[in-house]
């Protein structure tokens, strides 16, 4: 009996063998205490509130840029490709100012990966022609001989399928990324109009759409100051042929706009936030 | 089941399906190894950034330490105030602001510093500051050397000269290369010629082969364009093949050649060549130029056309892809660098392309 | 102890048809991982299909090994042991086989629709909302069987082996339900119901866990009654149990931040996980220690029997990963690790060594005494562990060496603060270090055929009765 209770019964006081003989007992202990960890470190996130001025720029995607998204998204190409620079000195070198929360403030989902088989491409928006993106995307190692990355010219092949656009904007404005009623009813004069498909008869009123400046999120109205002139829409055949919108408007478009949102000031370090938002420092 | 008949055998008296436990203490070094964890994350905890806390709380317990131990709604961490990092030079110091440091107890020769943050706290970013802040300082000794030369000056001082070649290796390879490859020949594509990125190490240029163009060209990109059929509407195929005969066989060989004002000095008694020529000089020259020698040799540096009095081609030269040129057309476009890239490192790659085997001094005239 | 008798009360056909089936998994997820790992060393092997394209396989490989391969260890060695350690049947059939079968078409579901594209883009959560809701009917189903079962032992206590199901199940059940949020746009696409920096922490908290509990607190929990079953040793120490079982509980769902260090995630969560990371290592070797000092009095055992031996080296795989993973789960060694073939390292030297050896151990344990039958061939056996661990040498080497050899490149810089190598640099760099994983993941798959291969002949054999039948100690 006395070697029972060093070794078993009750460990540093807690009488363990009632725990471990109580179904119930250990059944709550064990959903109560995995439940801790997660709620320290996931919650605080959503209501920490913070003071400092937020960056302006970031706007959600136009409907082209989404379904070029949804492209990104299905053929895996974050599992090669990160979108998230960190504040690291190689990699400003390397790929720009470090990413912000702010910058994927409306990515549902998150697109930040987890694995560089590929370079980041937080930034990669505006560095290449469209021409060398379809190029590229069409066979990686006719330009960048060491490539190991699928050829996707199949894309060019796909027109772009927008039966599921609308949708996708209402979810999106139900889950708070500012598309406004407005937005989503124009998602098809939209998508034409930035692939330059519709000669710019819709360009004016794209722009109008996704260059603005007040965007209202979880029902508070925000306008970026009258200093700030939000990036320009890219709007043309990204795919070098204005008669069709195909999968490779799409994807182009999409790559085309990351990371350009944000004016950075040469020398200033913006900080980021808990809230999602970022601050000057 | 005798779970509560705890034998004298180093056991538990439990047993399942025949397997029991014994009541062996954990193994000394494991529990010392469990209590340094544990001991280790409590210190890790209070040096660095960690506990998140209600604004109300934070507020609470910076008012009553008088320390800022919450930041923007967790703890700060107290690296900060182990003087751990060092301070920069920066302008935005008030004397107040010093003074204050000073009566805090910072070392007075680390407040040269640029922000209070930074001061105050490990953060990923001021960890950041502390490792570009050191590679600059290695650097330090050639770039302020190379903001004040110009790329010419930098290319006629040999020490500065490698230091910029060995600075532009990774820039070029990670931005240019994927289009000029990383030795800068540029990319054939023979299966879709118009979409070719040019050679930057021969001695042929379409907008200017000496540095100040080659800045020009990075910062603000260049488009050219080459109108189907030259944008003559009229040409017929015939006429196609014979202006391809006529650059294929005759300007590019050398067996014609034109003179400034448009005649064949050479090759005249050819009837192909005298017959192309006259469909040249009223369509094509506009841009090639009435001898031939594109845009960019007669002192047009913005129009990009081809020069077709040597053997170099921008899309390659076999007849079929010049007859192809000439009835599709032609465009391209080097994307715009000024802005995503400062101009000290455009002016670096500028050496770099000049130094690649075809840079052109400055002509006189310019 | 239980008799024969017992025994023919159990239900073995639930456990039987997990365990054949995940040896099928654990075929098809590396054939699918030998492939991917092919297509990154000679690309021409994605052969201009999208949907055998690296983007759209490397989940197909991922689920069927965690969920395919993992998932039927788990459900089979589960009810195996579950049965073992409480002497009573499984409760609730028909809800033990609706999970396994739910999990089976999730499978089959995510077979099909991850080649075509559709996927959440959430690791280790690819398959679509409602691949999501079977697998945690599943689950469910699992847990109120297993639940069910424990509280139908004929014993007052509750077996070390089986807390650590329990946390399994319901940490999962929770991870699982939290990351899979979202709102449908059709069958074929949804919406993650968090964005940004909220959406990548429920993930990695998902991510994480998944490892902390799916692939460890579960496995763990497998070891816990295999190797002293296998050894015919008891359970070094009871107290460690006890000290590594709730540590590991508390502290493992912590360190999901490490995955995202030095991101726009706030500095304050990822110290949480960075120190928790440092703590977490002892906990894990409890479970280690508990096993290897188990085999205290039965380590010749290690060189007449490849089952054995393919736990305790499983055990050590458990222990070099666990002690790698804190050490990337500090600031400073993620800031070269992560992104790179390190990770991928990491996760294999736990996957291959860990999960694999311990699950093929417990399966070939597991078939000998359900059929009541030696293996067919026991030199395949032992062949097959040389094949399996030399495969999983290849493979973690060659990841560790391109993982730093990357990681170093990335961030060189030169005595005049220079960066040395351009990222194309890096890539070219890689293409030896994938030859070499594709060759290991070979050897690796052709070991999991071997074991198809033998099983299969194992079963015929005993249908045939040729076989030679478990001593009578083994039977015990
Ligand atoms: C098998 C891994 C892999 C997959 C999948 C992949 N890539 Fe890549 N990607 C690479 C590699 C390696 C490079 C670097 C070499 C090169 O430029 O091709 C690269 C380069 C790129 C670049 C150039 C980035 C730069 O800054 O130079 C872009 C843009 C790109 N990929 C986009 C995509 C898109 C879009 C997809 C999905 C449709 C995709 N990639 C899928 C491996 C991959
Ligand atoms: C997306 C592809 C692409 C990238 C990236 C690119 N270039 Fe270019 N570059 C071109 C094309 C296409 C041309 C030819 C422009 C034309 O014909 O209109 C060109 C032309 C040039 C020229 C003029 C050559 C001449 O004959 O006059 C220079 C110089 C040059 N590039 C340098 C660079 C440098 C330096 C970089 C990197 C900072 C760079 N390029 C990046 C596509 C690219
Ligand atoms: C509006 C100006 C313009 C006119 C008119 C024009 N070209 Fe061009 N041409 C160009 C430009 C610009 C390029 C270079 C394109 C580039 O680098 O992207 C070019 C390139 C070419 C090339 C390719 C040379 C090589 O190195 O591969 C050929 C061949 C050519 N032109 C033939 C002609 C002929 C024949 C005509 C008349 C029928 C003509 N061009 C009329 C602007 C013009
Ligand atoms: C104490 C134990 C462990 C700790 C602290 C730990 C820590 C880590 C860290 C820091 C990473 C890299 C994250 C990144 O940089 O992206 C990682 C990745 C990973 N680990 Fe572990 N690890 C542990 C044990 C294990 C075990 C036993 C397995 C079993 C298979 C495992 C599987 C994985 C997987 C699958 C990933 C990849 C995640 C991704 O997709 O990026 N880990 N782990
Ligand atoms: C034949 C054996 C195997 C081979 C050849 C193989 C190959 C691969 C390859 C090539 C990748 C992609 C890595 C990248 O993106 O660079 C991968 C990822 C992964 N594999 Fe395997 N694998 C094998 C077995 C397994 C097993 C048995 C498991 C699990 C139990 C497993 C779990 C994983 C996980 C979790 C990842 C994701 C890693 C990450 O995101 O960091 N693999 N595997
Ligand atoms: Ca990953
Ligand atoms: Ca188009
Ligand atoms: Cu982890």
């Amino acid at each position: 009996m006395s070697e029972y209770k060093k070794g078993g019964g009750m460990i540093r006081g807690i009488p363990h063998d009632t725990i471990e003989s109580n179904l119930p007992i250990l059944a709550v202990f064990v959903a109560i205490l995995v439940a801790v960890g997660g709620i320290v470190e996931i919650v605080p996130a959503f209501y920490l509130e913070d003071a400092e001025p937020k960056v302006e720029g970031v706007r959600p995607l136009t409907p082209l840029e989404l379904e070029g998204f949804a492209i990104f998204r299905r053929e895996g190409c974050f599992l090669c490709h990160a979108q998230m620079i960190r504040p690291f000195r190689d990699e400003k070198e390397r790929y720009g100012h470090f990413s912000l929360a702010a910058e994927s403030q409306f990515d549902h989902n998150y697109a930040w990966g987890s694995k560089r088989t590929g370079p980041d491409l937080a930034r990669v928006g505006g560095k290449y022609t469209d021409d060398w993106h379809i190029q590229h995307l069409r066979y990686p190692r006719s330009v960048v001989p060491e490539s190991v990355m699928p050829n996707f010219f199949f894309l060019e092949e796909h027109p772009l399928d927008t039966s599921r656009t609308k949708r996708r904007m209402e979810v999106l404005a139900s889950m708070n990324v500012p598309y406004s009623a407005d937005d989503i009813a124009n998602y098809e004069a939209d998508i034409k109009a930035q692939a330059g498909v519709d000669d710019g008869e819709g360009e004016d009123a794209l722009r109008a759409r996704y260059e603005r400046k007040t965007w209202e999120i979880d029902g508070v109205v925000t306008t970026w100051s009258d200093s700030f002139e939000p990036t320009p829409l890219d709007v043309r055949a990204f795919d070098g042929d204005a008669s069709d919108v195909t999968e490779m408007d799409a994807l182009i478009a999409y790559l085309q706009q990351l990371g350009t949102h944000i004016h950075f000031e040469e020398g200033v370090d913006y900080y980021h936030d808990k809230f999602g938002h970022a601050y000057r420092e | 089941m005798s779970d509560h008949n705890a034998p004298n055998d180093g056991s538990t008296g439990h047993e399942w399906d025949g397997i029991r436990e014994l009541t062996n203490k954990p193994p000394t070094w494991w529990a010392w190894g469990f209590y340094a964890g544990l001991t280790f994350v409590t210190c890790y905890y209070i040096i660095y950034p960690s506990t998140p806390m209600n604004n109300k709380v934070q507020a609470f317990v910076n008012g009553i330490t008088g320390q800022e131990v919450f930041v923007h709604g967790h703890t700060k961490g107290i690296m900060g105030l182990l003087h751990i990092n060092d301070y920069y030079e920066g302008e935005n110091w008030t004397q107040a602001e010093i003074d204050n440091l000073k009566a805090k107890g910072y070392n007075e020769l680390k407040i040269k510093a640029g922000d209070r943050k930074y001061l105050d706290a490990w953060t990923a970013v001021n960890e950041m500051r502390d490792d570009v802040h050191e590679i600059e300082s290695v650097r330090a000794k050639y770039m302020e050397k190379v903001k004040t030369m110009t790329a010419d000056e930098i290319i006629a001082d040999d020490e500065m000269r490698q230091f910029v070649l060995g600075r532009t290796r990774v820039i070029f390879g990670d931005n240019c290369a994927a289009c000029h490859q990383s030795g800068g020949q540029g990319v054939l594509n023979k299966t879709d010629p118009g979409n070719s990125f040019p050679n930057l190490t021969d001695d042929d240029w379409l907008f200017g082969g000496w540095t100040d163009k080659i800045i020009e060209t990075i910062t603000d990109g260049r488009q050219a364009e080459m109108p189907a059929k030259g944008g003559n509407e009229d040409l017929t195929s015939a006429d196609i093949d014979k202006l391809a005969t006529f650059i294929h066989d005759g300007l590019s060989t050398g067996d014609a050649v034109l003179n400034d004002d448009g005649e064949l000095v050479k090759g005249a008694d050819n009837p192909t060549f005298a017959a192309a020529n006259e469909l040249f000089q009223e369509t094509c020259a506009a841009c090639h130029s009435a001898n031939g020698k594109g845009a960019n040799l007669n002192g047009d540096y913005d129009t990009g056309s081809a020069n077709f009095t040597d053997t170099i081609w921008r899309f390659g030269g076999s007849l079929a892809t010049i007859k192809q040129t000439i009835t599709e057309g032609r465009k391209s476009e080097m994307p715009t660098w000024g802005g995503r890239l400062d101009p000290t490192t455009i002016k670096m790659l500028a050496v770099r392309v000049h130094e690649f085997g075809g840079g052109q001094p400055k002509p006189a005239d310019e | 102890m239980s008799s024969i008798a017992e025994k023919d009360e159990y239900n073995y056909d639930i456990v039987k048809f997990c365990v054949i089936t995940g040896i099928m998994m654990g075929v098809v997820g590396t054939a699918v991982g030998t492939w991917i790992a092919s297509e990154l060393a000679f690309p021409f092997l994605n052969f201009d299909t999208a949907e055998i394209s690296f983007g759209r396989l490397r989940p197909v490989h991922t689920n069927t090994v965690i969920f395919g391969f993992g998932g039927f260890l788990l459900y089979g060695a589960g009810f195996y042991m579950v049965q073992h350690a409480t002497h009573a049947r499984v409760a609730f059939e028909k809800i033990a086989w609706t999970a396994v079968f739910l999990w089976l078409f999730s499978v089959f579901a995510f077979w099909i629709t991850l080649p075509m594209g559709m996927t959440q883009s959430k690791e280790y959560h690819e398959p679509e909302w409602w691949i999501d809701i079977m697998m945690a009917t599943s689950w469910t189903c699992m847990t109120i069987s297993y639940l069910g079962t424990i509280a139908r032992r004929k014993m007052s206590h509750i077996y070390v082996g089986l807390w650590f199901f329990m946390t399994m199940l319901f940490m999962v059940t929770y991870i699982f339900v939290f990351n899979g949020m979202c709102i449908p746009v059709d069958f074929t696409f949804s919406y993650s119901a968090y964005a940004g920096i909220h959406d990548a922490m429920t993930q990695w908290w998902w991510g994480h866990n998944a490892v902390g509990f799916f692939l460890t607190a579960g496995f763990i929990g497998v070891m816990y009654y295999f190797v002293p079953k296998h050894a015919n040793r008891p359970i070094y120490s009871y107290r460690l149990s006890v000290l590594h079982f709730w540590s590991l509980t508390f502290l493992y769902v912590w360190v999901g931040a490490h995955h995202l260090h030095y991101t726009a995630i706030p500095d304050w969560t990822l110290s949480l996980g960075a120190g928790m990371s440092i703590a977490l290592i002892f906990p894990s070797w409890g479970g280690m220690i508990n096993g290897m000092m188990t085999m205290s009095g039965a380590w010749d055992k290690i060189r007449t029997d490849p089952i054995m031996r393919f736990m305790v080296v499983a055990l050590a795989f458990y222990g070099m990963s666990t002690f790698e993973g804190p050490l990337m789960g500090t600031k400073s060694v993620n800031a070269l690790s992560h992104y790179t073939d390190w990770t991928v390292g990491h996760v294999h030297s736990g996957a291959l060594g860990w999960n694999a050896m311990i699950s093929i151990g417990a399966m070939y344990h597991m078939i000998t005494r359900m059929w009541n039958t030696e293996m067919w061939s026991a030199k395949l056996v032992n062949i097959h562990f040389w094949v399996h661990l030399t495969g999983a040498i290849f493979y973690i080497t060659a990841m560790w060496g391109s993982g730093v050899l990357q990681g170093l490149m990335w961030r060189a810089f030169d005595e005049y603060g220079n960066l040395v190598y351009t990222f194309a640099d890096s890539v070219a760099a890689m293409h030896p270090f994938y030859a070499l994983r594709a060759t290991g993941g070979f050897l690796v798959f052709c070991g999991f055929c071997i074991m198809l291969f033998n099983t299969l002949k194992t079963v015929s054999a005993v249908k045939a009765g040729t076989n030679v039948t478990l001593t009578a100690e083994a039977q015990a």
